[in-house]
């Protein structure tokens, strides 16, 4: 048994496929990204070397067919009642090589979630889809475009906006949505994605929900331009980039559910989101951990090994400490997704909260831990080479994204608290 | 507003000098650095070099830094006004020049032409974690050779020879600029005691490696060292002992704590004109008006404005006491490790205000946040600090 299966989670709670998951992830980890990754930033552009990684991610374990029906080609996953464990076990594993390799392929995951999961299937646009990531020999990204230049957070700002800042609009003309607007920054965009579920209102300024639209449209429909990749401190295997709809003009019914569902179901997305975001925490964690094993044996301070003097080994004890308290925090949310008949509808606002509280924990204790990996570690933990620093740069981004800490700060006070006017 | 009035620091202890050479690098600053970094990012050649050229030269920090027959060598107070000014601009430039200026203080007139014939700039070799199974382990998991430099391990080793002594060391890191410095400060142990020898980076059998990555401090390109018997004499003994060592320490940690000082007024301003532009909540609330953003700017604003106080108050001590004794060195480790884990926490807040616009490469503050964790982890103020802070302050004589 290897040490970070030490790391205990709520064993009863676990898919029946949790082994398997976890054993092909963890293999495709150490062959194939783990000793290339700290190549990966100079690749953030291109993504010569992260493609292959994701080819075998993607297509080779099927990644991009988990969520479609199984008599669509995919399998069948967005009917399973282990959907949240089975996904946090996947994207934890993912996250322990990459995390933005996991963002990467979560995101896949995010647009479709709308269509593909239970009990809100849409058959038709799942019929539509399925042949694009299922029947093909090239992974298939998706994208969720929901931030806008003038807004940021305030997209996902959901219960106090009501998408009335969204500035994208999806005008109704004959059988067509034609929509116009500017996005920023969706994972898998600057030219990776093949699709976009773009989050616009029917009639911009309003705060009614049925205005709110979620509505696929193709990378390559007429009218979508993207910008090229932002450079950023991390996350290079996650592209992101400005994207331009320009009398885009798509099918009717390639808006997913309708007035009122739209919104409705989009807070599915957003649980979601928190549960990938609490696995690639988790995963970010267990990979540190390692390395703070493997590198805290070898370094010497006071003539012994770093982590057999007492002040370094109080310190790895709060790390380890953050580790399995992430991990059991991670598997409680994804098996809180499970189990509605207990704790909910995955889109209700209950729901929502609890993930935004632990996410916020989470990644707040993560970002404290990660820097104190690095400073135990001196000059190593700065070096390249040494893959803590990667951790450190690229998990950043985790607490800061899906409205950023402070928007989740305000969900999780106006929940627990009842806070009316926030 | 300036600076200097929204943080107000003792003015009373710095020169006519200091203020006026941490204008003039202020301009050089602007000049040099801020307005071509959007053109060259983190270029070295393009960027780095020109400037480190011009401040060097056409400012005159490199007279200044060495001192001579007609100029004074700069004071602590000066320096950190200036440092402070280079680091807002780079904190890779400020370290570099931190590291530069600890070892010129100690360097005596008539070997720094030698040192200096292939640039001025120089780096610090420290003592650091040893990598390697324990040799010798006795039965308690202690090593039985000697326990180093209060637990650490010099990287460079030295052997006696008849005129002086041979100096070795396989993979020794300097503290930055490895591959481009023109001479190195090498901390070894001579009989239990810290020694700093002067070595230039041509000295025959020192051989410079291939430059590596790190997390940031792009502006100084470093590499990793091999020593095979570089042969020192005792002209190029520069410091021996605890006392001089302690001061060459408190020092550098001046510079870096005055770099960090420099880091969190680019935080301020970066995250000042952000929050200039943007509205929250979709109802034109202007962002700094929001209760929890400025909380947060508050913060912010706090630990700039107690960092800049800090900083000069240990330049004014090291300018009265001179940094070797026990306290000095003491304060000089309290506060820089103050100052420095201010500002990675300032620069935290800030990116979390900011959240995928400060991630970005476009407005800069992702290159400061890189910057000043990777100088956090070259001082080892988290680790190794507290231990120094321990010794002094509670007598813990064992560690």
């Amino acid at each position: 048994m290897r040490a970070i299966d030490e790391i205990t989670r709520p064993m009863e709670y676990l898919s029946p496929m949790d082994r398997h998951l976890g054993e092909i992830i963890r293999r495709w980890a150490d062959e194939e990204v783990i000793p290339n990754r700290r190549r990966y930033d100079e690749d953030w552009k291109d993504h010569h070397l992260i493609e292959p990684a994701f080819k075998t991610l993607m297509v080779d374990l099927g990644l991009q067919r988990f969520l479609f029906p199984e008599d669509l080609g995919g399998l069948g996953l967005g009917h399973s009642s282990y959907l949240g464990t089975g996904g946090f076990r996947i994207f934890e594993e993912v996250a322990r090589a990459d995390s933005a390799i996991a963002v990467a392929a979560g995101v896949v995951f995010w647009p479709l979630i709308m269509v593909c999961n239970e009990p809100h299937v849409n058959r038709r646009i799942c019929q539509e889809l399925a042949p694009l990531f299922c029947d093909t020999d090239r992974p298939v990204f998706a994208a969720n475009a929901m931030t806008e230049p003038q807004g940021g957070a305030d997209i996902e700002n959901l219960d106090v906006l009501g998408g009335s800042t969204i500035r994208t609009s999806a005008r109704m003309e004959g059988d067509q949505w034609v929509i116009n607007g500017h996005k920023l920054w969706p994972t898998n965009s600057g030219g990776v994605a093949d699709l976009f579920g773009v989050v616009c209102s029917t009639s911009p300024g309003s705060s009614d929900p049925r205005d709110f639209a979620f509505i696929y449209v193709p990378a390559d429909t007429e009218g979508v331009t993207q910008g090229g990749p932002y450079q950023k401190a991390g996350m290079a295997a996650d592209r992101n980039s400005d994207i331009w709809f320009e009398d885009v003009r798509v099918p009717a019914w390639y808006r997913a559910h309708g007035p009122g569902d739209d919104f409705k179901y989009f807070k599915e997305v957003v649980t979601f989101g928190l549960m990938g975001s609490l696995a690639f925490t988790s995963g970010v964690l267990l990979n540190t951990y390692e390395l703070l094993a493997e590198a805290t044996a070898r370094l010497l301070y006071r003539g012994r090994p770093l982590k057999e003097n007492d002040d370094i080994a109080g310190q790895l004890s709060d790390f380890a400490a953050t580790v399995q308290t992430v991990r059991i925090l991670g598997y409680q949310y994804a098996r809180m997704i499970d189990r509605r008949d207990l704790y909910g509808m995955p889109w209700s606002d209950e729901m929502v909260a609890r993930g935004r509280a632990f996410k916020l924990l989470a990644c707040d204790l993560a970002v404290k831990s990660l820097r104190q990996a690095m400073d135990l570690l001196g000059a190593h933990g700065s070096d390249r080479a040494g893959d803590v620093e990667k951790h450190w740069r690229d998990f950043k981004i985790v607490q800061l994204w899906m409205g950023g800490k402070q928007l989740c700060q305000m969900e999780v006070a106006r929940h627990y608290f009842d806070c009316e006017t926030l | 507003m300036k600076n200097d009035d929204r943080f107000p620091i003792p003015r009373e202890w710095l020169s006519e000098e200091a203020v006026m050479l941490a204008d003039s690098v202020a301009r050089w600053a602007e000049r040099e650095v801020v307005a071509r970094r959007a053109k060259h990012r983190e270029d070295f050649e393009a960027l780095h070099r020109p400037a480190l050229r011009s401040l060097m030269g056409q400012v005159g920090l490199e007279d200044l830094l060495w001192g001579g027959e007609e100029v004074e060598p700069l004071s602590a107070t000066t320096l950190a006004a200036a440092l402070e000014q280079v680091g807002r601009a780079d904190t890779g430039l400020g370290v570099l020049l931190a590291n530069t200026a600890a070892i010129q203080r100690c360097v005596p007139p008539e070997v720094r032409p030698r040192l200096s014939e292939r640039g001025a700039l120089g780096a610090l070799v420290l003592p650091g974690f040893a990598s390697g199974p324990p040799s010798g382990t006795g039965p308690d998991g202690a090593r039985e050779s000697a326990d180093g430099l209060h637990g650490l391990t010099p990287q460079v080793t030295a052997r006696a020879t008849d005129g002086g002594w041979s100096l070795h060391g396989r993979a020794v890191r300097p503290q930055c600029h490895g591959a481009r410095a023109a001479y190195f400060g090498l901390v070894t142990d001579l009989d239990g005691e810290p020694a700093l020898f002067a070595v230039g980076a041509t000295a025959r059998g020192l051989r410079v490696g291939e430059p590596f990555l790190k997390t940031g401090l792009h502006s100084s390109v470093n590499a990793d060292l091999d020593l095979r018997g570089v042969a020192v004499s005792t002209e190029d003994l520069l410091v021996r002992g605890w006392a001089p060592y302690r001061e060459v320490l408190s020092w550098y940690y001046l510079g870096c704590a005055a770099t960090a000082s420099g880091a969190l007024l680019a935080t301020h301003g970066i995250v000042d004109d952000w929050c200039d532009s943007r509205v929250i909540k979709g109802r034109s609330q202007p962002f700094k008006d929001n209760p929890l953003v400025a909380a947060l700017l508050g913060e912010i604003g706090g630990l700039t404005a107690t960092g800049r106080i800090l900083m000069v108050h240990l330049a004014r001590r090291l300018d009265t006491a001179g940094g070797a004794d026990e306290a000095d060195h003491a304060t000089a480790v309290a506060i820089t490790r103050t100052v420095v884990r201010g500002a990675m926490d300032g620069l935290d807040r800030a990116m979390e205000l900011m959240a995928s616009a400060g991630y970005a490469t476009e407005w800069n503050l992702e290159r400061y946040w890189r910057d000043v964790r990777t100088l956090g982890t070259y001082l080892m103020l988290e680790t190794v600090g507290p231990m120094d802070l321990a010794r002094h302050y509670f007598g813990c004589g064992n560690l």
